[in-house]
Formats: C-alpha cells, sequence, structure tokens
C-alpha cells in the first residue's frame, strides 16, 4: 500500500532541473561575473550556454562545480546546492573545463586508475570504451597527445564517473574543426543515449546548433536569452535594417557577412525577411547584450534598434 | 592497480627525488663509513696520550683519521641530518601546492567529490615517506658518530635534544605539514617551496625557543648542580645579609681587583640549573610541540584546500 502511494508520488514530483539559479551574482572585487542570474537547465539534452567573453558562462560553470562561491543568490545541481553540499552536488557533476587539467606525465590508463581511486563508481570500462572508439591508446601519456585528445580523454573521464549532469567549459575553444565535431558527437550521444543532461559552453555558434536542444545567452554575467533551439528558431526573423518598421518588436541589428547588416526581429511572421539562424540569434542577443547594437553600426542604426529595445 | 599507488602516481616525480636524495644519503655514508674502515686505526690510537702500543708510530695515520673526520664524516652527517626535512619540504609542496601551480588540481578536484578524501590520501603516505626518512637519517647518522669518534649524543644534553631519539621524526613532520600548507596558500611551486623553507625554519627556531623558556620553569636552585650535564640557566649569590645579588654586585662588594678573586667565605653561590634528569621530560616536550605544530599546520592545509579555487 505504502509503496503504491510512494510510487504516484514519484510520478506526481517533478524532477529538480539540472541546474537551477536564483538570483545567482558573482563579484570579483569591482569585476561583477554573474549579475542576478537566474536560469533554469531541465534534465536531459544538451543546453548550449553562449555568450562573448567575460559573458559568465564559465563562472557559473565553476559556481556549479563548487570552485567558485557565489557573493549572493543561490543554486541548485540536482535540487542540492553545491554550496552547502558541495560534495554531494559533486557525485551528480562530470566536468570538464577549459583547458585540459590532465597530469602531463601520466599514461592515459593512469588518468582513469586515478579518477576511480578518487570517484566512488567510477566506471572504468565507459571511459576506457569511449576512448578506444576514438582511437586513443591508453598508454600513451598526455603530454604527447593533441589538444583535441586531452579534450577527449577530460570528456571520457567526466562521462565515466556516469553523473547526471555534464558541464563542460568550452571544451571547443583550443581544437581544430575535426576535433569539435568529433566531441561534440560524443557530448550529443550522451545527451541523447545516456540519462544526461549536458551543458556546454562556448561561443563557436555554428557547430552547437546541430546538437543543441536548448540555448542560453549570456551577456555581462545576465541572461539575455533562454529557450529551446526549437523553439528560438521558429520565434525569430532576420530582416534588412533598412525593412524594419515601427511594427517590429527588433532584437539588435548586428553585420552579417560582408557588408551586410541584419536586424533580429522577434516574429513567427513568414513575410517577415528570412528564418533565422540560430548563429543569427545568439549575435543578434549578444549584440543586445553590449547596449542594442555592434560595435561599428552608424549612429542611425542606434537610433532604430534603441527604440526597439 | 590498488587505490594508494593510483592516488600517488602524479607524485611520481617528487618520490623519486625522494629516492634519489635517500640513495645519496646512503651513498654518501656508506663511503665514509668505508673509508674509516679502511684507516684500521683502533679507537685508542685515534687521539692517544702516548704513542705506544699499538699506536706506535700511527701519527701520520691518526693525523689523517682526524682529518678526514673533520673534512668528511661531518659533511656525509649533516647530509644525512638535512635530508629528511629537504624530502619533507618538497612532498609537502607536492601534496597540493604543485597540483595547483600545474591546473592538475582541477581534474582532480572535480573528479573527487571530497576534496578532504584527496587530501588524506596525498598527506598520509607522504607523511609517513617523511617519518620513514627520518629514521633511517638517525640510522645512518648513528654508526657515523659512533665511528668517528665524535659523537654529540654520547652524554646526554639538553642541546642536542633536536637530533635524538624522536625528535627528528616529529621535526620532520611539521616541516611536511607546514610545507603542506604553505604549498596551498600560495599556489606556485617555487616560492611555496622557499617560503616553507623560511616558515619551516624559523619555526623551529621558534619552538626550541619556546622549550628553552618553558624549560625555565622546571628551574632547581641550589648551591651545585646535580650532574655535570645539568643545564645551566644563571648564578647568583647570597650575602650574608641574606640578599640575593648577581655576580657583578658581589664582585663590586667583595672582589679583590689585585688578585682577581672574590672572598667566597662570606657569600654563597647559587646556581639555577635544570636538572638532567628532567631531559626525557623536555625531550618529549619538544617533541609535542612539533607534533602541535603539525598537527595545526595540516588541520589549516584541509581548510584552505576545502576553501581554495583551484
Amino acid at each position: 500500500m505504502s509503496g503504491g502511494i510512494a510510487r504516484r508520488y514519484r510520478r506526481t514530483v517533478p524532477a529538480a532541473p539540472a541546474i537551477e539559479t536564483f538570483a545567482l551574482t558573482k563579484r570579483y572585487r569591482r569585476t561583477v561575473a554573474l549579475r542576478d542570474l537566474s536560469v533554469v537547465i531541465p534534465q536531459g539534452g544538451l543546453t548550449a550556454l553562449l555568450g562573448p567573453n567575460g559573458a559568465g558562462k564559465s563562472t557559473l560553470m565553476k559556481v556549479c562545480v563548487g570552485f567558485e562561491r557565489p557573493t549572493g543568490g543561490r543554486l541548485a545541481v540536482m535540487g542540492i546546492d553545491p554550496v552547502r553540499r558541495r560534495a554531494d552536488a559533486l557525485r551528480r557533476i562530470g566536468y570538464v573545463p577549459q583547458l585540459p587539467s590532465l597530469y602531463r606525465d601520466l599514461t592515459i590508463d593512469a588518468h582513469l586508475a586515478l579518477a576511480a581511486a578518487l570517484r566512488p563508481g567510477f566506471d572504468t570500462a565507459h571511459a576506457r570504451s569511449r576512448l578506444a572508439a576514438l582511437g586513443i591508446p591508453p598508454r600513451a601519456v598526455a603530454s604527447q597527445l593533441s589538444g583535441g585528445q586531452q579534450a577527449q580523454i577530460s570528456l571520457a573521464i567526466a562521462l565515466g564517473t556516469r553523473a547526471p549532469v555534464l558541464l563542460l567549459d568550452e571544451p571547443l575553444a583550443s581544437l581544430d574543426p575535426l576535433a569539435r565535431r568529433e566531441f561534440l558527437l560524443v557530448a550529443r550521444d550522451a545527451a541523447r543515449t545516456g540519462d544526461v543532461s549536458v551543458v556546454l559552453s562556448s561561443h563557436v555558434i555554428s557547430e552547437i546548433e546541430p546538437v543543441a536542444d536548448r540555448v542560453i545567452v549570456l551577456g555581462e554575467g545576465r541572461v539575455l536569452y533562454q529557450d529551446s533551439v526549437a523553439a528560438a528558431l521558429a520565434s525569430h526573423r532576420v530582416e534588412a535594417p533598412d525593412a524594419i518598421t515601427p511594427a517590429m518588436d527588433v532584437v539588435a541589428q548586428f553585420p552579417g557577412h560582408g557588408d551586410a547588416w541584419h536586424a533580429l526581429v522577434r516574429s513567427a511572421d513568414p513575410g517577415i525577411g528570412r528564418a533565422a539562424s540560430l548563429e543569427d540569434v545568439v549575435i543578434g542577443y549578444f549584440a543586445l547584450g553590449r547596449g542594442g547594437h555592434a560595435a561599428d553600426a552608424s549612429s542611425s542604426r542606434e537610433s532604430s534598434v534603441g527604440a526597439a529595445a | 592497480m590498488t587505490m594508494l599507488r593510483a592516488s600517488l602516481r602524479p607524485a611520481r616525480t617528487e618520490l623519486l627525488g625522494t629516492g634519489a636524495i635517500s640513495a645519496l644519503v646512503i651513498i654518501a655514508v656508506a663511503v665514509v663509513l668505508g673509508r674509516i674502515a679502511l684507516f684500521d686505526l683502533p679507537v685508542e690510537c685515534r687521539a692517544p696520550d702516548e704513542w705506544i702500543g699499538p699506536c706506535a708510530g700511527r701519527q701520520l695515520d691518526a693525523a689523517a683519521f682526524r682529518e678526514f673526520i673533520t673534512a668528511w664524516a661531518s659533511k656525509a652527517a649533516l647530509l644525512a641530518l638535512a635530508a629528511p626535512y629537504l624530502i619533507a619540504v618538497i612532498l609537502g609542496i607536492s601534496a597540493v601546492g604543485k597540483e595547483v601551480d600545474q591546473h592538475t588540481a582541477v581534474f582532480a578536484w572535480s573528479v573527487a567529490p571530497s576534496r578532504r578524501r584527496w587530501l588524506l590520501l596525498r598527506v598520509l603516505p607522504f607523511a609517513g615517506v617523511a617519518v620513514l626518512a627520518a629514521i633511517g637519517s638517525e640510522l645512518l647518522v648513528r654508526p657515523l658518530f659512533a665511528v668517528s669518534g665524535e659523537d654529540p649524543t654520547a652524554v646526554p644534553s639538553f642541546l642536542t635534544i633536536p637530533i635524538v631519539g624522536l625528535a627528528p621524526v616529529a621535526a620532520v613532520l611539521s616541516t611536511f605539514a607546514i610545507s603542506t600548507v604553505v604549498g596551498a596558500i600560495v599556489g606556485r611551486i617555487l616560492p611555496a617551496l622557499l617560503a616553507a623553507i623560511v616558515l619551516a625554519v624559523g619555526l623551529s627556531i621558534l619552538v626550541f625557543v619556546v622549550n628553552e623558556q618553558l624549560m625555565r620553569g622546571d628551574t632547581i636552585v641550589a648551591t651545585e648542580g646535580t650532574s655535570p650535564y645539568d643545564y645551566g640557566i644563571d648564578t647568583f649569590f647570597r650575602t650574608p645579609d641574606g640578599e640575593f645579588v648577581a655576580f657583578e654586585v658581589v664582585w663590586e662588594r667583595y672582589g679583590n681587583p689585585d688578585t682577581g678573586e672574590i672572598d667566597m667565605s662570606r657569600v654563597t653561590q647559587y646556581v639555577r640549573f635544570v636538572p638532567i634528569a628532567i631531559l626525557p621530560q623536555v625531550a618529549a616536550r619538544y617533541q609535542l610541540l612539533h607534533l602541535v605544530l603539525a598537527f595545526g599546520a595540516l588541520t589549516l592545509a584541509f581548510a584552505v584546500v576545502e576553501r581554495r579555487v583551484p
């Protein structure tokens, strides 16, 4: 009887988000890295955390993993506050830092053994199979491997933790295009086939689009936009600045490829301009985060965007 | 691969360095002991009153022996005494400072849910190695002192407390703990190394001074000491009036500038000293001070690691 009640109760209680922040603030002396940041990253799928340099992406991840303490607000990883219960929160997190932090003179096998020694329940076989699939030899020394291979090792170890949340902090930054794609494929597979919520921060937008399920755009420590990729694409159009009318809900103007300028418009109306790509949406909100216009915009564009914003 | 072995792999270089230092010391001491043996000079002939019997005609050998002892045995002893401290500093810095400096703490602290456990897995075996080094040093120095005939620990003395018995083990442990916490705070290998050496030396001197100050609470005042090995603190005199005065006053009142002597029939000399009988207690207190220092430094290291940004 009680088991039945417990089962029903479990079904009715919504799962805690993978990550949830409430007015999260992080200050470094005079610099504010996170400013009253409130985001909800639901469980499952791959969430892209996008933003220009200094937007607060890495800081958010470091706070989640317990490397930094927030100045204000609070956060929860799978419902657990990493500030108060860091060990419990860390058991639910696999983390890949921006720069590979492997031991230069240790072999991959030694890294896996170390991870198994430090992390109860570490799945060495799983991590090893991921590396084998990528052709990375287990006896190779970390310093002899390329940046891409080192990033893959970090990812394999993060996956080996079998943590339900995977935080990937700009792992693509130092990788060549092929390594980036390989890395993203592994991350996407983990999000789609495993019971894992992947949060991947980056500013390489074009390659994120095919793998991301949700997108969060940060700028100067604030959330500029968050939604599913599908909703983002469906609810935005790109119009030429000359064709903007006062009735349009213009997010911002930004330079396109070549000389052309574009305006990102909040609308699902197919009669407006063309369909927006994820890159358009993200760059549009980057521009909004910079004050409503791109750096080289003319004064007339500034005024029109200002009015729209 | 066992858990311990896996967790020590990142410090392989330091552990190999420890092995190399130990090997160097063992070789140095073995060479010195071997050379001493080659002199084949009976103990009684090293500084005899007369060159007779087995010592007849061995003057040159004895001189060469003494020269060798002065030049090399003391250096080998110093090396053996210093090695465990060097090992303690290297391992202490390696425990946390090196990991932070080389950003590998990011890996370790994101994989390990408990930083405390991570640090325990490093500190316990490292401390064990440092203790073994201290014990090994003691085992090497002892025969060196014995064969050289210049053993400062041959007679009981408060001054040799730091190099006798468990005192070096306690001091090496505190050096290791200080290096660990300094490495954790500074997070850079070279500055931490220098700071740890300065701090460890400074705190060791402080422990010695504090122990000496505490010894002053254990003094006895008497007309004479109980043993030639007592630790004299000061000397003072009682005048016929019952007044206790210092030597300068006694000299002024009862001294004879012509003979340079004091008329001792009129005053009673007293000495304040620490009796040699309490040497074991004083040595134990010295060890305890070092162990308290080690415990405090390690506790601080754990607190720093808990809060530190990698």
